[in-house]
């Protein structure tokens, strides 16, 4: 029984499509049901799904290019191990103990609940990580170039709402990285000019970070960003339907798409397949393999939870102070604001930076008016981007380096070697104040020369008398310049092997070794 | 109405009339967000026994816990200057980590990115772009107590600089007592 068909006069190419009706799924009963409930052939559509539905794509294509839709099958194991967990949490900070820590720790309590939070925990890592390497590889091919330009700022908000989705989620545990990670990531509102105070104020529901923010941050996490989620990627996604993927277009032969607007497969080019069911098949099985590592990584690596968080800081019995570190992704961030010294260069890194990077991911498809889609026609936004890729993996690389624990020491090396016995004890140790910007008594740990050099309080080493170096009396708290001061600061003592080993490395004349 | 006003003038006059009262609604709303947005003033908050004026002692600074109008929690240190009784905020004016006292130095020193405060709260090294936030201190009969935060920025904020002495440049190393200060500000 087919339908009768609306004459389309209005469609230019009514003639071509009809030429090219695709006899299968005009039987298809599937199709004939949706078609006349969506009033798809009336809306005009019809062309547009077959199309879609039909588009040659290449037998093999790079991995990279099934990144979109990992993406998509990652954002579904968010929502749905999403949806059981919202079964499970209670997120209010009311109470001792707050209810929010208490039902996250009663999951780690059962193997089906801790492997649900664990599969979004991994999930939403790997979001992160497919995230980045879609937007990287989109940028090699020139994906953003017209006319895809919305399809790269659509992707923009999608990766607005990755971040907005990865930070409201960490709060929600309500642990103690949950809360101080928060509370810095939210702090660098404050740097919006004339209104920062105020907004970060809006965001908080509170001066600093309490109960009103994490009430927020649920209902950005559950109901906000899923939903501006949802309906960018519909956008995305029927962009990406509208315009192809450009390696697609780019491969297949010059004028193939006019004259065979929906292609017969019969009509493909040699090693092209049909989008469905071919294409999604491969999608469908990069998707499963993507599962597999979720599993064996949920089942290996249960999502991190520490202690309930405590506002003050200073837990009760114990004297350490908890000190918070970013996630991941963020280490780049954090390293280059621990090198700003002073306000300047503070508003440069919390608010410049931040600002720059933005302003060239929305103005990219504007500002880069070189048409070529390929490589090596693009030397010059090649080369930034890779220098900027270069950047951030640096930074992360040296953010998660400098917090480190040094290699435990028994007993003291006879004669040590600075790069390999010394730099990962003052790394560890003294860096978080003698760091890459000169802090604390303008003293540089983490170079040779700056060792040598000494601080505010003269040279720290006198090579070949390790009792005369001011370095070892610190760390002994045997000086006599700053009675009673024993490194580092406010923490546990070096061990005897490490100071030993500093000491050896002094009489051993303190050579760049 | 009808027939006195040409059609046109009507229709004008009704366009007119919808567009006031539509920003009128409008600008009751915005007023109303304003009002309800902005924070009462956090100095104000109820003062709060926090311990004895024998508790504190000078060259050290002692954290303790201060319960603020909305219920919650806050760390607020309280040193003994030269000039009497000062409460800083713990949260650090970089990004709000909450610093930490160091006697050694008589510094408090943030973990997060390594700012530094001396021990007017005043920030002397690594990224902090100002000094630490106060709270209101009253030291009444031998018993503290402290009261709602004073923010950096603000006039009451630099009336207690002032008061106790916490302007100028800042010659770090020195104990309370003997920090020497330019009276430049
Ligand atoms: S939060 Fe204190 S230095 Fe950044």
């Amino acid at each position: 029984m087919s339908q009768p068909r609306e004459p389309r006069k209005t469609q230019p190419d009514a003639e071509t499509s009809t030429e090219v009706l695709d006899p299968e799924t005009e039987r298809s009963p599937v199709w004939k049901y949706v078609n006349r409930r969506l009033g798809l052939e009336k809306a005009g559509l019809k062309p547009l799904v077959l199309e879609a539905m039909n588009a040659p794509h290449p037998r093999f294509m790079n991995p990279l290019d099934y990144m979109g839709d990992i993406l998509m099958f990652l954002f579904m194991n968010q929502v749905i191990t999403g949806l059981l967990l919202m079964t499970h949490y209670n997120g209010s900070a009311m109470g001792n103990p707050f209810p929010a820590y208490q039902s996250t720790l009663n999951m780690t309590h059962s193997f089906w609940l801790a492997f649900v939070r664990d599969m979004h925990f991994w999930g939403a890592n790997a979001m992160v990580v497919a995230v980045a390497v879609h937007m990287a590889r989109v940028f090699y091919l020139g994906a953003y170039k017209p006319p895809r330009e919305f399809q790269w700022l659509s992707g923009l908000v999608l990766l607005g709402c990755t971040i907005g989705l990865a930070l409201s989620g960490y709060l929600l545990p309500w642990d103690q990285q949950a809360y101080w990670a928060t509370e810095v990531a939210t702090a660098m509102v404050k740097y919006v000019p004339f209104i920062g105070h105020d907004l970060l104020f809006f965001l908080r529901g509170c001066r600093y970070t309490c109960g009103s923010t994490l009430t927020l941050f649920f209902a950005m996490h559950v109901v906000l960003l899923p939903l501006i989620l949802v309906l960018t990627i519909g956008v995305h996604v029927l962009l990406v339907i509208i315009h192809g993927q450009v390696d697609v277009e780019a491969r297949l032969p010059k004028g193939y798409k006019e004259k065979h607007r929906l292609g017969q497969v019969s009509d493909f080019p040699k090693g092209y397949v049909p989008f469905w069911p071919d294409t999604i098949a491969n999608m469908t099985l990069y998707s499963a393999a993507v599962a597999v590592i979720l599993v064996i990584l949920a089942a290996t690596i249960p999502a991190p939870l520490q202690a309930m968080a405590n506002y003050v800081n200073v837990p009760p019995a114990v004297t350490t102070y908890y000190r918070p570190l970013p996630v991941w992704y963020f280490l780049n961030f954090y390293q280059i604001l621990k090198a700003a010294h002073g306000s300047l260069e503070d508003h440069l890194m919390v608010l410049g930076l931040p600002m720059v990077i933005g302003a060239v991911l929305v103005l990219l498809p504007f500002i880069d008016k070189n048409p070529s889609h390929r490589a090596k026609d693009r030397p010059i936004a090649l080369t930034v981007a890779g220098i900027f890729a270069f950047g951030v993996l640096y930074t992360t690389y040296a953010g998660w380096k400098s917090e480190q624990a040094a290699p435990v020491l028994t007993k003291a090396i006879a004669h040590p070697s600075y790069s390999k016995n010394l730099l990962p004890i003052f790394s560890a140790d003294c860096a978080p104040c003698h760091t890459t910007s000169p802090y604390l008594a303008n003293f540089h740990v983490t170079s040779y020369s700056g060792i040598m050099r000494g601080g505010q309080y003269g040279k720290s080493v006198v090579p070949g008398h390790p009792n005369s170096s001011l370095l070892i009396h610190l760390l002994e708290k045997k000086s006599k310049k700053l009675p009673g001061v024993q490194m580092p600061l406010g923490a546990a003592p070096l061990s005897k092997a490490q100071i030993g080993t500093i000491a050896n490395w002094i009489k051993d004349g303190a050579k760049n070794n | 109405m009808v027939g006195l006003v040409p059609e046109s003038g009507r229709r004008g006059f009704i366009k007119g009339v919808m567009g006031a009262v539509g920003s009128l609604i409008a600008l009751g709303y915005a007023f109303v967000a304003e009002r309800f947005m902005l924070p009462p003033p956090e100095s104000a908050a109820a003062l709060q026994k926090v311990g004895k004026s024998s508790d504190f002692p000078t060259n050290t600074a002692k954290l303790v816990v201060y319960t603020g109008d909305g219920g919650f929690p806050d760390g607020v240190y309280i040193v003994r200057l030269a000039k009497g009784l000062a409460a800083y905020d713990e949260h650090c004016a970089h990004l709000q980590c909450p610093v930490q006292w160091s006697q050694a130095t008589l510094t408090f020193n943030c973990p997060c990115h390594g700012s530094v405060y001396n021990v007017y709260g005043k920030n002397v090294g690594g990224p902090a772009p100002h000094p630490l936030n106060y709270h209101r201190i009253v030291e009444h009969s031998g018993e503290v107590y402290v009261g709602g935060i004073v923010a950096w920025g603000t006039p009451e904020w630099t009336k207690m600089a002032q008061a106790m002495g916490a302007v100028g440049k800042f010659v770090p190393g020195r104990t309370p007592g003997t920090v020497r200060w330019s009276s430049k500000v």
